[in-house]
């Protein structure tokens, strides 16, 4: 869906759910999830379910392509870890933001922060945190859509943030 | 018994080919072959016959290829064969009706087989590309070797391993690192050490963070070690109830066969109380 000027929408409802797509090359059937090799961090691109539907996912408008056979994986936004501090270390907050483009409005980002400050890189969080957060997030996570399910892809948008019924 | 004889068709004339083709032929020799029980009268017919042959404006020997007829091609000097002329008229009408049926039967015979042709072509392209397609496919997920078709339990995640190598940035759609060289070295020197303890990883994938991913799994409960484009690597316990829990992998054998003790000790420990694997 374009943008076509439409608003930054930064309300999250608790059960809007937020879509990643996931390469056969790391996930394929029959397996159920993928691993923790499929979780980015930070800054995790996503879409959501207020303003596109799963196999929407499947779409990358920027650069024209459509992955038809990979699997879509969702979580809550009420799911997503919030923070999590280690002992005697600062604490690390997740939280989606809207980050719209000009050929897909629903574009979401999962970002993290220290404090105030934006983390943008991997290498700003600790590694180890990285990967417990990483695996952390994907026990939250559910399969939307399998490796080579087959879905017609739905031309009207959502009209709320809860999943519709193919 | 004239009257029974029947007209013989005008068979000898390139011009009357369409006359011959009109005849009702079964009508036409149905008579003529009760003759048999009447030789005089057949040997009547037949002079006849002879008689308004011999007559008619003659033109009989049809010579659709010549090159057929010299048995051979491009100019092989095969003995020309003359055709008899046969008295029975007869079989002067079966070898015209032949020779007229034999191009028309020639010809769709060719179309036929040019048709074959051009669907065997078409199917030949169309396994081709299907074959191309799975070739590419292939390749953009590892190179296609002897190996990758003949590798062993062990040495087809050597082949997986290596496929890692060719990927570029950006190989998940979104902005994924390809693997680094000293990750996919250290991910190699650790699979050495999984292949001569015997063991198997149930995954081996890049990692969209950069780097490489094993995966050991069993049920519910699973170690991920990751081998970081940063040069370090790192071990994420889980069982789907608890949190996870993650260590630091020491990058020598030691360090190597120390995780793999605990990815064992891991599989065999008790589910905790929480854990919706206790019965």
């Amino acid at each position: 869906m374009c943008r076509n000027e439409r608003e930054i929408d930064n309300t999250f409802h608790p059960e809007e759910y937020l879509f990643r797509r996931v390469p056969t090359k790391i996930w394929d059937t029959p397996d159920p999830m993928p691993e923790a090799d499929a979780i980015e961090l930070p800054d995790i691109s996503v879409g959501r379910s207020r303003y596109g539907h799963p196999e929407w996912t499947r779409l990358d408008p920027e650069n024209d392509r459509y992955f038809k056979s990979w699997g879509i994986i969702g979580v809550k936004v009420g799911l997503i870890p919030p923070s999590y501090q280690p002992e005697g270390g600062p604490a690390f907050a997740y939280t989606p933001s809207h980050q719209p483009l000009e050929q897909d409005y629903p574009h979401t980002e999962i970002q993290a922060f220290q404090g105030e400050l934006q983390l943008s890189t991997k290498e700003s969080v600790p590694e180890e945190l990285h990967l417990e957060w990483r695996g952390l997030l994907l026990s939250q996570m559910e399969a939307l859509l399998q490796p080579r399910e087959r879905r017609d892809i739905r031309q009207q948008p959502p009209t709320s943030h809860v999943l519709e019924p193919v | 018994m004239s009257a029974i004889l029947p007209r013989v068709p005008i068979v000898y004339t390139q011009q009357t080919n369409l006359l011959l083709a009109d005849c009702d032929f079964s009508r036409t020799a149905e008579p003529y072959r009760a003759l048999d029980a009447l030789p005089a009268q057949k040997s009547r017919f037949v002079n006849s016959f002879h008689a308004y042959r011999d007559s008619a404006d003659y033109a009989t020997d049809l010579h659709p290829i010549p090159t057929m007829v010299a048995g051979g091609y491009y100019g092989s000097r095969a003995p020309v064969k003359h055709a008899v002329e046969p008295d029975d008229p007869i079989e002067l009408v079966h070898r015209a009706v032949k020779a007229l049926t034999a191009l028309p039967t020639t010809n769709r015979r060719l179309e036929s087989a040019s048709r074959a042709h051009e669907a065997a072509t078409v199917t030949i392209d169309a396994r081709l590309a299907v074959f191309r397609k799975a070739i590419s496919v292939l390749k953009r997920f590892r190179p296609v070797t002897l190996a990758s078709f003949t590798a062993g339990p062990v040495d087809k995640w050597t082949a997986r391993l290596e496929g890692f190598s060719a990927l570029k940035k950006g190989w998940d759609s979104y902005t994924a690192a390809a693997p680094s060289k000293g990750a996919l070295a250290s991910a190699s020197e650790f699979l050495d050490t999984i292949r001569e303890l015997g063991k198997e990883p149930s995954k081996l994938n890049p990692s969209v963070v950069g780097g490489v991913g094993f995966t050991f799994r069993r049920d519910r409960r699973a170690v991920y070690i990751e081998f970081r484009n940063t040069g370090n690597t790192h071990a994420m316990f889980t069982d789907g109830v608890s949190k996870p829990r993650v260590v630091k992998v020491r990058q020598d054998r030691a360090g190597y066969e120390d995780i793999l003790a605990l990815v064992e000790t891991h599989f065999h420990e008790l589910p905790t109380a929480a854990s919706p694997d206790v019965p």
